[in-house]
């Protein structure tokens, strides 16, 4: 709602500059520059107008569909080498070709932050783009003793948008930086049903974690489509802790490992890909800071099925 | 498509309850046959109803017994975001008179679907779509669940397996999903496997 | 009348693993010979449960009535070593089967088919370690 909005007053400011762009000409100082602001006011209004309208009209399994935590299947690409073998099995290309710097391989993070804050940033400096350009245009007319109130008016609410932008922008850049990196390396891959793995956990980072977990997870997750509608459903089928580690001080110089180890259920199910459904292992790092927000970040794992052939090789 | 295996032991899994596999329940006899007197008569209609109502379920039906009655029939099954209809190669165009099914009609562009329903007019073509929301057309059947058709639908779907899900546990997941029948049934599923788990781990 | 599809596996168990060999044999009876076009033959995995249902193909025998195959109703065996994955499943949402199936194409009428399934591995279900 609160979306919809701050859409909805964009864009009306949007219309009223417009409104005295084209009816009072000779009042609009710097034609081309309050047809640029204009512009830009009405693209952001009508275009988030438009996304939060059409938002709305998603379904609500959908739009849960949306907001559930929902790993990247194009993640893993399929690989002549594993796929020949083990059909329907994903392939472990991203996880053979990258070598650790304790173990042998380092598992590749399931989500990335790039993106979001890559956005986040964008939007901060337009914004901030837009406010500077307001605000020496303001202050020029006031030093030509000329009061302009919708400029002045554009300039608060641009003002008021800027900030909120960079704030939100900073919060991002302020928990990617604190929270820093979270690395896991294992010793041998793919894994086996009842096989144990060495393991290697480094989270990097300023801050004070009250709490580190480590958690083995095997999910089933599936995908149903009918008509308009997208259903994605993911059942925890194993779950087991690895380790749990408190109350760690994290500084520039002072990074946290741990050594772990983990085994796989002897009558495990090896992980699976199919176009709709799959079952996915992961190694599933969970941190609790103080004073940021909590974190959560997956590591996919490959488990194959026990191979007769390979035990008696 | 693929055909259901016997060996989906849980009868609310997604091969049984799909739209195409099961035939739209009507709350008294003869309503079907009254409701496509309407729909012929008026030569189109849209089916109208929230999500989970059963749209596609009712389509499916529709389809079936337009055919029975001679009709040519074809029908496009939109997804979202799909803003206009794929090109079809048909190896000849729809006749007039045939019958042109659209689920999920509010999909397409505004445009589109005036567009559409203009083409539709000028060849004679029929158009029967569902929808979310009510759009100009000469006939609309408005869906409403009752739980007293899930708890029929349930019970037919358990016929082969035994009753594990019960008429009051479908009245209450009813007004849990508030109608929605598709959730119902997923709800319904999750009931049927924790049930019957616990059956066969009961000792001896 | 529908024909009646006989399918034999050489293990009485039905219970297989993989890479193993596997001797299947299927026939036909209750129904003329002229009467069946095409017989398919196909070991394949099915996914059934919440999502939306899938397969994947294992192998596949297609046999049509001409000279040399006057009667498709013969008992007719054929062997494959199973493949490695994937195995038999029965998640909670997710299940994976697999059938050897007999599809008989029929000069009249729609086809007809026939499922025999198996276990393909030893998987068991984690629910005693369920959180």
């Amino acid at each position: 709602m609160g979306e919809f909005t701050f859409f909805v007053l964009v864009l009306l400011l949007g219309l009223i500059s417009l409104g005295f762009l084209l009816f009072a000409p000779e009042k609009s100082p710097d034609f081309w520059l309050m047809l640029l602001i204009v512009g830009s006011l009405l693209s952001i209004g009508g275009g988030g107008l438009l996304l939060a309208y059409f938002h709305y009209s998603i379904s609500r399994e959908r739009r849960r569909a949306i907001t559930q935590k929902r790993p990247a299947l194009d993640l893993l690409k399929e690989n002549v080498r594993s796929t020949d073998r083990f059909p329907s099995i994903p392939s472990d290309a991203n996880i053979i070709d990258s070598p650790g710097t304790r173990l042998r391989y380092r598992l590749p993070r399931f989500e990335s932050a790039f993106w979001p804050m890559l956005a986040a940033s964008l939007f901060a400096l337009s914004w901030l783009a837009v406010s500077v350009t307001l605000l020496v245009t303001v202050v020029n007319r006031i030093l030509d003793e000329q009061t302009y109130w919708l400029f002045t008016a554009m300039l608060l609410a641009s003002i008021v948008v800027t900030h909120w932008a960079i704030r939100y922008c900073y919060r991002q850049l302020r928990f990617i930086t604190r929270v820093g990196t979270t690395m896991v390396e294992i010793s041998h891959h793919p894994l086996l049903p009842g096989s144990t793995c060495e393991g290697f956990l480094l989270q990097s980072g300023s801050m004070k974690l009250r709490l580190l977990s480590l958690t083995l997870v095997c999910e089933e997750q599936v995908t149903y489509r009918q008509g308009t509608d997208l259903r994605i459903e993911s059942y925890p089928a194993f779950k087991q802790k690895i380790a749990v580690l408190k109350n760690n001080d994290l500084r520039s110089d002072r990074v946290l490992e741990h050594d772990f180890e983990f085994s796989i259920p002897e009558s495990a199910m090896h992980s699976f890909r199919g176009e709709h459904n799959q079952v996915q292992w992961k190694l599933v790092v969970r941190g609790k800071p103080e004073s940021l927000p909590r974190f959560t970040r997956s590591f996919l794992i490959i488990v194959h099925p026990r191979n007769p052939g390979r035990e008696a090789g | 498509m693929i055909q259901p295996s016997r060996l989906a032991a849980n009868p609310f899994s997604t091969c049984w309850i799909r739209p195409d596999r099961q035939a739209y329940r009507f709350t008294r006899p003869g309503q079907l046959g009254q409701l496509v007197e309407h729909l012929v008569r008026a030569g189109g209609g849209q089916v109208v109803g929230p999500h989970g109502a059963g749209k596609s379920t009712l389509l499916f039906t529709l389809q079936e017994e337009l055919v029975g009655r001679g009709y040519q029939v074809i029908r496009i099954q939109l997804h979202a975001g799909q803003r206009s209809l794929a090109t079809r190669r048909e190896s000849q165009p729809p006749a007039a008179g045939s019958w042109l099914i659209i689920d999920g009609f509010e999909q397409l562009a505004a445009w589109r679907r005036w567009k559409l329903a203009w083409q539709c007019r000028r060849s004679r073509i029929h158009l029967l779509v569902s929808s979310h929301r009510c759009h100009r057309f000469p006939f609309t059947w408005q869906m409403s669940p009752r739980p007293e058709v899930a708890c029929e639908l349930v019970d037919q779907l358990q016929q082969g397996s035994g009753t594990v899900v019960s008429s009051q546990d479908v009245k209450r997941l009813f007004r849990e999903h508030d109608g929605n029948m598709r959730e119902l049934l997923f709800a319904c599923y999750d009931l049927f496997e924790i049930r019957t788990r616990r059956q066969s781990a009961r000792p001896g | 009348m529908e024909p009646l599809v006989s399918i034999m596996l050489c293990d009485p168990h039905r219970h297989y693993r993989p890479g193993q060999r596997m001797r299947c044999s299927y026939q036909v009876d209750a129904i003329a010979a002229d009467a069946i076009q095409a017989v398919e033959a196909s070991i394949m995995w099915l996914s059934s449960g919440k999502g939306d249902e899938e397969m994947g193909i294992h192998e596949f025998h297609r046999r049509t009535r001409d000279d040399q195959n006057t009667d498709l109703r013969m008992l007719h065996q054929f062997d494959t070593s199973l493949p490695n994955s994937p195995l038999s499943f029965e998640g909670t949402i997710l299940k994976i089967h697999w059938v050897v199936r007999v599809k008989i194409f029929l000069k009249e009428g729609q086809p007809y088919s026939r499922d025999l399934s198996f276990q393909l591995g030893s998987v068991a279900g984690f629910r005693e370690q369920l959180p």
